[in-house]
């Protein structure tokens, strides 16, 4: 659950408020609205900012309950508050987002996972209606959601730069690929678990609209198949984590696609893809080397000092160390030392004796004869 | 002698002042490295040449009167100093922060317009402090709001937020206490007294209030644990612990309540301090009525429920109808058996 340290404020329109503010505490208490010597002897005339600072140090309950003590601290946290978290909510979420989304319309993060689902599309549609601001959504293990709330958001969140939706299986892979068509900022995009989403139609649509694509979690969907996989890997160069455990169908041409299109690949989830080959090992490997600068050229642009840093290759039984231990050398960033554990390869076990550098080099001085000084 | 005077410098004369003006007027000379601390009176001194003296006093915002000023300034003096520990600053900002909300109000919107960043901090969360855990009418009255919401507009996020699991669960103990209080009153006034041969042996019984009572101590640093050991726990020691603690100051069980004598003075209290608890739940939350049994206890295992429910009910019996005579037994039992093991 995403916790975060409480609601978060922005700076629009903060002036606006503190006049308005000034002007109520001016009416209330008779005086005219005379700035020069005016003592603060109430806490409706400190400004706004501050109000909405210490806002941000409460948790998100306190703070909904904050903008409803008044009209000014209604006003106030209405236009400042830019982060919320429901994930708390055990019953009634849905009636919270359905009374607040209205008013808390400057709303930038909005955390809805769920531990019991509640969230239902009238809701999401509230959101899609208000809150146009939206960068950030995790709707994440809404079992109720269906195409209604992709197709809202679709709509209403044109600026959503990261998306979750883990969990929600009854999307369809067309009310997906409609919202990409809208959402174009996306960076990052759960849909672990969305067996119905995320196909190759999906990816497709996703290669052809979400250019500005990091993170993508495919974990689970079945049907995500090589045609879905080259389609992101040629249209979204600037990936960097992709997480396909699970995704059964690929083969060796989906990671080859990746690495000769995804030069910043840093992250890749490979769990139970029992169809990956030695072959895929060494087109990574290959790639690497393929594109590093001569002395000459200039570092900038496309090459990633450190490459690969994680991998997950369990299960991969179908793989020979050999050609994962290639792959262990021309990525120093892949680790098999318990310290910075990053190469996994659980249930390979014939890989048992792949090591990284510095695995071997502990080996080595632990094992090294030592010389007398004379 | 002149001469002398001369050659004797004094060192106060050597520091140099700040002067500043507050809004009302009035204007102080304040040393310079305490002055220097507030980066608005450094900007004012360093970008703009003022406070040098008297006629060129540096004037502050007229969110700073001269008491938060002075207050302003104390938190300065420390802080300045270079060679206090992490430590000692902490516990001088602790003392610090202590006054009333007002003054705290005041004194936060006044660093804050001096630019004294580690002491809007500092009465930022002290003010955080103060709100969280408050209801809206509480915070108006703290902070002398007014009330100026519609109805509609006060109730529905209210309505919504009791799902806060810590205030369910208080919620939920609460009605399970007025629960208990009801029964009570009901065999208080029974005609026919209900006689209740107890054949669990001392010993068991010992343990159960005293196996409640541990528990309760866990009740006060309660939020980290696991919620639904929490819960359980909570749920079992609360009801044993409550029933317990009323006829206990101390939450050691039979140990104190050893005179018969005073036991029968100590019914009294319970029925007292009961309504009191009621007080403190229409604090907590303005709309009570949101609460009904009905759906509040939809999580906890039924079987459980029930258990908890019959120990309480049997325990709330046993303890009101004839607890005196149930001690005398008790303690009569114990003396033959064991030596004085409970008395201390």
């Amino acid at each position: 659950m995403e916790m975060i340290a409480g609601a978060k404020v922005g700076r629009e329109d903060i002036n606006l408020c503190f006049e308005k503010l000034m002007m109520v505490a001016a009416g209330n208490s008779g005086e005219g609205v005379k700035m020069e010597g005016v003592v603060i002897t109430e806490w409706k005339d400190i400004p706004m900012e501050l109000l909405l600072r210490i806002v941000s140090l409460v948790d998100d309950r306190t703070a909904i309950v904050a903008s409803g003590v008044c009209s000014g601290w209604r006003d106030a946290i209405c236009l400042g508050l830019t982060q919320l978290c429901l994930s708390w909510c055990r019953k009634n979420m849905n009636n919270l987002v359905l009374s607040l989304a209205p008013k808390f319309t400057k709303l930038q993060t909005l955390i809805l996972r769920q531990e019991k689902e509640q969230l239902e599309d009238n809701a999401v549609e509230t959101i899609a209606n208000f809150c146009h601001d939206l960068q950030d959504l995790d709707l994440s293990k809404s079992f109720k959601l269906s195409d209604r709330s992709l197709y809202a958001l679709a709509h209403g969140c044109p600026n959503l730069t990261k998306l979750n939706i883990s969990g929600c299986a009854s999307f369809s892979d067309e009310a997906l690929e409609y919202l990409t068509n809208f959402c174009r900022k996306l960076k990052i995009l759960n849909l672990c678990g969305c067996v119905k989403a995320a196909n190759d139609r999906a990816l497709q649509a996703i290669g052809r609209n979400c250019n500005m694509l990091q993170s993508l979690n495919l974990g689970w969907c079945e049907n995500v198949g090589d045609l879905g996989v080259m389609s992101l890997a040629y249209g979204c160069p600037d990936l960097v984590s992709l997480d396909l455990c699970g995704c059964v169908r690929i083969t060796d041409d989906s990671v080859i696609a990746l690495a000769n299109e995804c030069l910043h690949l840093g992250s890749l989830g490979l769990y139970y893809c029992r169809n990956i080959t030695d072959r895929a090992m060494y087109s990574l490997a290959h790639s690497r080397v393929k594109n590093k600068p001569s002395m000459w050229q200039s570092r900038k642009g496309r090459y990633d000092e450190e490459g690969l840093r994680s991998l997950n290759i369990s299960q991969c039984t179908a793989l020979t160390p050999s050609a994962v231990q290639t792959l262990c050398d021309t990525f120093p960033a892949l680790h098999t030392c318990s310290g910075r554990h990053s190469l996994v390869m659980s249930g390979c076990l014939n890989l048992t004796s792949v090591h990284c550098a510095c695995a071997v080099q502990a080996h080595r001085t632990l094992n090294s004869i030592p010389h007398t000084a004379h | 002698m002149s001469e002398v005077d001369m050659a004797v410098i004094k060192p106060e004369m050597m520091k140099s002042y700040i002067w500043l003006r507050t809004a009302d007027g009035s204007i102080q000379q304040v040393e310079q490295e305490v002055a220097m601390f507030c980066p608005m009176i450094c900007h004012e001194v360093i970008q703009k040449g003022m406070g040098s003296s008297k006629n060129y006093a540096i004037s502050l915002p007229q969110r700073v009167n001269p008491a938060m000023l002075s207050l302003i300034l104390d938190y300065c003096r420390f802080h300045q100093v270079p060679g206090c520990s992490n430590k000692e600053r902490k516990s001088f900002d602790e003392r610090f922060i202590r006054m009333d909300t007002k003054r705290l109000c005041e004194l936060t919107s006044a660093a804050d317009s001096l630019q004294l960043k580690p002491l809007v901090d500092l009465t930022s969360r002290a003010l955080a402090r103060i709100i969280e855990g408050k209801n809206p009418e509480e915070i108006r009255e703290i902070f002398h709001l007014p009330d100026d919401l519609t109805e509609e507009e006060k109730l529905e996020p209210l309505k919504n937020t009791t799902d806060d699991p810590r205030i369910r669960l208080l919620n939920r103990l609460y009605a399970k206490k007025r629960k208990e209080l009801k029964e009570r009153e009901k065999l208080k006034n029974a005609e026919v007294k209900e006689e209740h041969v107890d054949d669990r042996s001392v010993d068991d019984l010992l343990s159960f209030i005293n196996g409640g009572n541990e528990d309760s101590k866990g009740i006060k640093t309660s939020k980290s644990k696991k919620k639904n050991r929490r819960r359980k726990d909570q749920q079992k020691s609360m009801s044993a612990n409550e029933t317990t603690k009323n006829h206990n100051k101390e939450p050691n069980g039979l140990n104190s309540a050893c005179s018969s004598a005073e036991v029968g003075q100590k019914i009294q209290p319970i029925i007292g301090s009961t309504s009191t608890l009621q007080d403190v739940e229409d604090d907590i939350i303005a709309n009570k009525n949101e609460f009904d049994d009905a759906d509040i206890d939809d999580e906890i295992d039924p079987a459980l429920k029930e258990r908890i429910d019959r120990e309480v009910e049997d325990f709330a019996r046993r303890l009101n109808s004839d607890w005196p005579e149930r001690m005398q037994e008790i303690l009569s039992l114990g003396q033959e058996r064991k030596p004085v093991h409970f008395f201390t």
